[in-house]
């Protein structure tokens, strides 16, 4: 490839990355009161994974907000979900939905919510849930539904200790394997005691 | 074949050639580096990365550089070993004085939890990776394909086509990373922040250099560059090839570890776009994966799932084939090439048993945690052994001699592998620090 040639290709490439956050721009938009409100959340959830909304808000008023904003599990299949990091039985997602407000949102600020840790169980059944969010500024509220689709994770979700026991017994295990088949077939020679001259 | 009793260029004031090679030509033949560079990005890179960034942002990033400083010294001090020797790995263990021995059987257990214990993880990544990019493929099925993949590349015995195959996949890595952090844009100020050590304030630094150091400082890779040398032949007989030869050498050292810093760039800034903010720390790529989509969109879960793929099957193909090299020439006494029916035995072998681990659908996350943590007590083992030779007249015209700053890294060498192997190997024997 020629210099000239090279230069075009690196001189494109580069723009195209430059062009990718405008490609990749997501999140659904929606206006609440005063209130410019973009909601982030994953299409994909694999089981035992965790997954997290977040909620981007811009007051785009004059006057300083409050925004509730009410996440719900899916309707009737809320059984199917962990929510936050607390070790059970505390991770049990409530039955009314998480409430979070930002209070004091002033003109021109933006901030975030974030409902974080919504996790299916390992055993959750697979396919598409809706869950929702609602957010409400003074007398106006919007839902924001949340369709995603739960896919097949790891199954067996092992501690810390029994994976540290696992390796080492694979690991001795294999090195007794390979011992045995270099020892008695292919270098009878080998010590494990012996050191090497340079 | 040069001897170190030999010690060639003994006589001859150290590093007082200058038989460099031109930049193009150091360009043009990185095999070796991107070689390395692939194995030591791994799916721990981005768990560990993960973690790191998920606590500290870029707060971290210094500790990349200093790790991977570390690194290119250890790259180096191989590279100097097999000039000065004609011999790699497990020579440099065994021909330690009284305890050569002990360290060989350390490395050859370590070289076999390479071959299982990491490949397993690298393994259950890719096939998680190919899930990603092809939902109506099951995990299980995705597995046994990267299994039989690597299987068939290390049957088929050819390293050219290996390297070949590890540059390529490290192209994909930085691209698709670079992608990623493009998408969710990179605060370069917070970048050049975490240059800067600073205390960080949810209390996890020595959790996460520990971490670092491990994914940045494989020592399996280290190893691994000796191999890749020994694999193009063997080194020049007179001083003045051999010095053209280290050259060429430290190039591809610089992109074996400075490879690292640079996916870290990219890692690092998506972690400090997306996850940072909200005090979320993941822990396996399938979390990356979700958080980058709601701010970059939907395409970011192949993109991404592509970079962990070639990161991971790079990671599976190099950490097996180090375990293969070093527990081939642990129990025969010789080094030997990818061609070696034993080395094809061997990876694998190891292979099908990680295949096996990774059907049976066992959760990684934990696994590639530990699996730094194991990185990091090899290193510490690794480090030292290297610091001994860098220093050593056995070296000849390629030891240290005078020079400051290679004097300066075998400190820095030194301080990183004390620390990070007494703080790990400690721990087994129930030692908190």
């Amino acid at each position: 490839m020629s210099r000239g040639r090279l230069f075009a290709v690196i001189i494109a490439l580069v723009l195209s990355l430059a062009m990718v956050p405008t490609a990749f721009a997501g999140g659904i938009d929606v206006k609440v009161g005063d209130v410019q409100a973009t909601v982030y959340a994953p299409s994909v959830v694999w089981q035992a994974t965790n997954a997290h909304v977040i909620v981007k808000m811009v007051n785009t008023g004059s006057q300083p907000v409050t925004v509730d904003a009410l996440f719900k599990f899916p309707e009737g299949k809320d059984n199917q979900f962990t929510y936050g990091t607390k070790p059970a039985p505390n991770n049990v997602p409530p039955k009314d939905g998480d409430k979070k407000s930002l209070k004091d949102l002033k003109p021109g600020e933006s901030k975030y919510i974030a409902f974080t840790y919504i996790t299916p169980k390992s055993s959750a059944q697979l396919g598409q849930y809706t869950a929702n969010v609602t957010l409400t500024v003074g007398n106006d509220s919007k839902t924001i539904p949340w369709n995603f689709d739960v896919r097949t994770g790891a199954v067996f979700v092992a501690q810390t200790q029994s994976i540290v026991m696992m390796i080492y017994a694979v690991s001795a295990a294999m090195l007794v394997f390979w011992f045995v088949y270099f020892k008695f077939f292919v270098n009878k020679n080998f010590s494990i005691l012996a050191g090497e001259e340079l | 074949m040069a001897t170190a009793s030999g010690a060639i260029g003994a006589d001859v004031k150290p590093w007082s050639l200058r038989e460099g090679t031109s930049f193009m030509t150091r360009v043009k033949d990185l095999g070796p580096g991107a070689f390395v560079a692939a194995t030591f990005i791994g799916s721990g890179d981005i768990a560990t990365g993960g973690t790191a960034g998920g606590y500290f942002g870029f707060g971290y990033w210094w500790a990349y550089w200093v790790t991977c400083a570390t690194a290119w010294f250890c790259l180096d001090v191989v590279s100097r070993f097999y000039l000065a020797t004609g011999k790699a790995g497990v020579s440099m263990f065994r021909s330690i004085p009284k305890i050569g021995w002990f360290l060989a059987l350390f490395i050859g257990l370590f070289g076999v939890y390479y071959g299982v214990g990491n490949v397993t993880s690298q393994f259950s990544a890719s096939a998680w990776a190919i899930t990603g990019i092809f939902p109506q493929i099951d995990y299980v099925l995705a597995g046994a394909l990267v299994a039989v993949l690597c299987m068939v590349l290390v049957w088929i015995g050819n390293y050219g086509l290996l390297e070949m195959a590890m540059s390529a996949m490290l192209v994909a890595i930085v691209a698709c990373f670079f992608a990623a952090a493009f998408a969710t844009g990179v605060n370069l100020a917070d970048a050049a922040r975490g240059l800067v050590p600073a205390a960080d304030p949810m209390g996890g630094f020595a959790n996460n250099f520990q971490a670092i150091a491990g994914t940045n400082i494989n020592g399996a890779a280290v190893l691994l560059f000796a191999y890749n040398l020994f694999e193009r032949g063997m080194p020049p007989e007179d001083l003045r090839g051999k010095a053209r030869f280290i050259s060429f050498a430290r190039a591809n050292a610089l992109l074996g570890s400075f490879g690292a810093v640079v996916v870290a760039f990219a890692l690092l800034g998506v972690i400090n776009q997306v996850i940072y903010p909200y005090g979320i720390i993941p822990r396996k790529p399938e979390d990356f994966a979700i958080l980058i989509e709601p701010v970059a969109g939907p395409w970011a879960i192949p993109i991404f799932s592509l970079g962990v793929l070639a990161a991971a099957l790079s990671s599976a193909l190099g950490n097996g084939m180090i375990g293969a090299y070093v527990t081939c020439e642990y129990f025969l006494g010789k080094q030997v090439q990818s061609n070696n029916i034993h080395f094809k035995v061997v990876y694998i072998v190891n292979a099908v048993i990680a295949g096996a681990l990774v059907v049976a659908k066992i959760d990684p996350i934990f696994l590639k945690t530990i699996t730094s943590m194991m990185n990091a007590s090899f290193f510490g083992v690794v480090g030292l052994v290297l610091a001994y030779w860098a220093g050593s007249s056995k070296l000849g015209y390629f030891r240290n001699g005078s020079s400051i700053p290679l004097w300066a890294l075998t400190i820095l060498t030194i301080v990183v592998a004390g620390y990070v192997g007494i703080y790990n190997l400690g721990g087994y024997f129930g030692l908190k620090f």
